[in-house]
């Protein structure tokens, strides 16, 4: 009943009324101010906006590299992870020294500077924790130049590297500065390793990449920095050779036959760097002066051939005369070759010079226009039982050997990227036939790096040295016989 | 056909799995208390730690001893790695790497000579500058993605995988020796089965994680040698002729165009298995092959003559 009277009582109220025409006055007023705020808006217009001061971009005091980073968070992840495996423990990197782990996570394959695929979940899980490009170093390696976290120099320290038409030890110390120059200027948190070779002999710096400290810095330029200065000691130090192959290869090349730069990328490639730089003077183990080929020589084979050759021409009369022949004529000029090297190394010696390096002890003949004969060739080939062709591999053999060490221990990650750099020589006379035959090194090393999709480099040398005597057969001979009556 | 009759074949093999699992044969079970209980496990629930059995139903794992816990864990993992729809293995062929090299060259034939005292071999080059032979090398490094993928709700451990990759590659009867006789076959090749093995364990795959490894890689060589131009004509035509069939013939070497030449090679396919260990201690596996047809022929593959008769058809 009260609820009733209540509203009756507002019903009849003036107060209601009041409300009302309250609240239309309000309603008029906010029409009105819409109504003047419409009437006031000015049609629309270009605006001349007044150039504001551009600020200058402020430089990083420590550059970074953000590219990765960006990568990393604008494109989505493939949710299909490498994993570690137990069998598989080099993918894993492990620093050799302590040190390293406190000052640097551990390098990662991302970023994007390399054709490498993501390997695993663990590195992965390291990138997010560290400096983005951390461990990438710049290196630039006689015009070659790559970045990467894993870089492996390879360097052949033969006597090749130090003929006098290359510019003997003065080329050399070329080398050395670049390899102080591209050491130097590695990252610490880079992993790097260099190789030595000389001929069959391979030599590491460490057993696996370490990071580039300044202790490894100083101890790989320490250990470089000795060889080839004093060329009466050249290549490699005796003893220095301490790499065995980690698996073997199912290659057409025999093992005992993988030498030089072949051996040296074997060993390079067992480390998986992402980039390899390679610095040689001859493509194979046999290397022809006069005609500038190079090759790599199947010795099994070369020794069974040279056996059934000798063989062949002692079986026949005629045959064994002019082989007979032959080698007198040789073995006088080499008594004559010797005692040549002997007077041009002693006037060296006078005018303060290294002694001369040669691959064998014919060369000084070319070099004083001594024509050496030409071996007899066999008139019935087919009655030596074999033929020349066996006792060298031929080009494909070689690729593929090649192919097979590379691929075998990086496999899916595809081919690290691979520069070269041939040690040119001044002064060596190649007929274009043979270069058009693909028989000389730059040719073959020009090939294979386009084939690897890799670089290539001349590394112009020092001048020729030129021999300090200009010899003579007939003074030599008189040399020699005034020699022997010293003796006598 | 192929695909049903590879379905089968693991459905078999899972099977067996199941088999070695023990589920077949009931099992006395001790709770914590010392009580048994014989029965045959058909589930375990690895979110309510619940396991469900043929005549009992379900009973907690915690109930059990803590060898029976083992156990239940053990089955359960061989249970989720046997089945076909929550343990999936797949293959994918890749192409890793490839190169290739071509060119142009005046044929040549060398002699090496060892003179006693030398260190270096001499030698004799002699060009046939007339000739022009075309080579041609494609090598190409092919492989497998094996990816192992778990569907089940709990992880699985310690899974050996192991593959093997199959290829065949051809190689050249006799070397490459211009004047080597006119009477061999020069474009005679002996073809070689290889296969490369290469065996991987994974720690632990945790739900709904693929893993992606790898096979070996198969590294396949195509080499060619077109003997069949001339480019001049020598005017000192002492030591070849043209015979009457017009080919040019080289004293000592024979028929020029019968001096081309070439080795191919191909990947077969890839053989997969992966394992854990079994509760009798064997390894239990899964297999797979890529084609399918490997799979029937994998006892021969340890032998030679594995190309299987379908591959070669093709």
């Amino acid at each position: 009943m009260e609820v009733q009277k209540t509203k009756k009582r507002i019903a009849n109220s003036s107060a209601a009324l009041l409300s009302i025409a309250l609240h239309a006055v309000l309603l008029l007023a906010a029409g009105g101010v819409a109504a003047l705020k419409y009437y006031n808006k000015q049609g629309a217009a270009f605006q001349v906006e007044e150039p504001k001061p551009k600020m200058e971009r402020r430089k990083l005091q420590m550059p970074v590299k953000a590219q990765p980073f960006i990568e990393q968070m604008s494109k989505p992840k493939a949710q299909t992870t490498s994993r570690i495996t137990a069998n598989a423990p080099q993918m894993v990197n492990i620093p050799e020294q302590g040190e390293y782990v406190k000052m640097a996570p551990m390098p990662t394959f991302k970023g994007g500077y390399t054709n490498f695929v993501q390997m695993d979940r663990t590195l992965e899980f390291n990138s997010k924790y560290r400096d983005v490009s951390f461990g990438v170093s710049s290196v630039d390696f006689f015009g070659t130049r790559g970045k990467a976290e894993k870089v492996v120099i390879i360097v052949d320290v033969s006597s090749s590297m130090l003929l006098d038409e290359r510019g003997g030890a003065d080329s050399f110390a070329i080398v050395h500065e670049d390899l102080r120059q591209v050491i130097g200027g590695m990252r610490p948190a880079t992993l790097f390793n260099v190789i030595l070779f000389d001929d069959d002999e391979t030599a590491l710096f460490t057993p696996n990449l370490v990071p580039a400290t300044p202790m490894a810095k100083t101890n790989v330029l320490q250990w470089v920095g000795g060889i080839n200065t004093n060329l009466d000691l050249a290549g490699l130090p005796e003893g220095a050779a301490n790499y065995t192959p980690r698996r073997t290869y199912d290659i057409p090349m025999a093992e005992p036959d993988i030498s030089g730069w072949l051996k040296g990328v074997q060993a390079a490639a067992e480390q998986q760097p992402e980039i390899i730089f390679l610095l040689t003077a001859e493509w194979g183990n046999v290397t022809s002066q006069n005609y500038g080929i190079s090759y790599f020589q199947n010795r099994r084979k070369f020794r069974e051939y040279q056996q059934k050759r000798i063989d062949y021409f002692l079986s026949d009369e005629d045959a064994r005369a002019e082989w007979d022949g032959y080698l007198s004529e040789y073995n006088e000029l080499r008594t004559v070759a010797i005692k040549m090297l002997e007077l041009e190394n002693q006037a060296r010696y006078e005018a303060e010079m290294q002694p001369k390096v040669v691959r064998d002890w014919d060369e000084i003949l070319y070099e004083n226009e001594i024509e050496l004969p030409a071996a007899p060739l066999a008139a019935d080939q087919q009655a030596v039982g074999m033929v020349p062709a066996e006792t060298r591999y031929t080009l494909d053999e070689v690729l593929e050997s090649f192919f097979v060490i590379v691929m075998d221990n990086y496999r899916q990650q595809g081919f690290p990227q691979l520069n070269f750099v041939l040690l040119q020589g001044q002064g060596t006379a190649k007929t274009s036939a043979q270069k058009a035959a693909m028989m000389t090194s730059d040719a073959k090393f020009r090939n294979l790096s386009k084939m690897a999709n890799g670089r290539f480099r001349f590394l112009k040398g020092r001048s020729r040295i030129s021999n300090q005597l200009s010899q003579n057969m007939e003074d030599v001979i008189d040399a020699l016989y005034e020699s022997a009556e010293e003796e006598f | 056909m192929k695909k049903a009759a590879a379905l089968l074949l693991c459905c078999a093999l899972a099977g067996s799995a199941a088999a070695q699992s023990g589920s077949t044969e009931p099992r006395t079970f001790t709770n914590t208390e010392g009580k048994t209980l014989t029965d045959r496990i058909t589930k375990y629930d690895s979110e309510t730690q619940e396991v469900t059995f043929e005549n009992s139903g379900k009973i907690p794992l915690a109930a059990f001893s803590p060898a029976d816990q083992d156990f239940i864990l053990h089955w359960n993992q061989i249970n989720g790695f046997s089945s076909l729809m929550k343990f999936k293995i797949e293959l994918k062929k890749s192409s890793w790497a490839r190169m290739k090299h071509e060119q142009n060259v005046t044929p040549y034939y060398i002699d090496a000579v060892q003179i006693p005292g030398k260190k270096t071999p001499s030698h004799s080059i002699i060009e046939l500058d007339d000739y022009q032979e075309y080579n041609v090398v494609y090598l190409e490094a092919e492989g497998y993605e094996i990816t192992i993928r778990n569907l089940n709700f709990f992880p699985i451990e310690n899974i050996t995988v192991e593959s093997k990759i199959f290829y065949e590659q051809e190689h050249y009867a006799l070397p490459d020796s211009l004047f080597l006789t006119s009477e061999n076959e020069y474009f005679d090749t002996v073809l070689t089965n290889k296969f490369r093995f290469r065996s991987e364990t994974i720690p632990i795959i945790i739900p709904r994680e693929d893993v992606l490894l790898n096979s070996e890689a198969a590294l396949i060589v195509d080499h060619q040698v077109d003997r069949t131009r001339k480019v001049t004509s020598s005017n000192n035509s002492d030591d070849e002729y043209e015979t009457e069939d017009g080919s040019e013939t080289v004293e000592g070497f024979g028929d020029w165009e019968d001096h081309s030449r070439r080795r191919r090679g191909r990947v077969l396919g890839v053989w997969v298995r992966a394992g854990i260990k079994g509760l009798d201690g064997e390894t239990v596996w899964r297999e797979d092959a890529s084609p399918s047809s490997l799979m029937d022929q994998w006892d021969s593959f340890e032998t030679a003559g594995l190309v299987p008769e379908d591959s070669k058809a093709e």
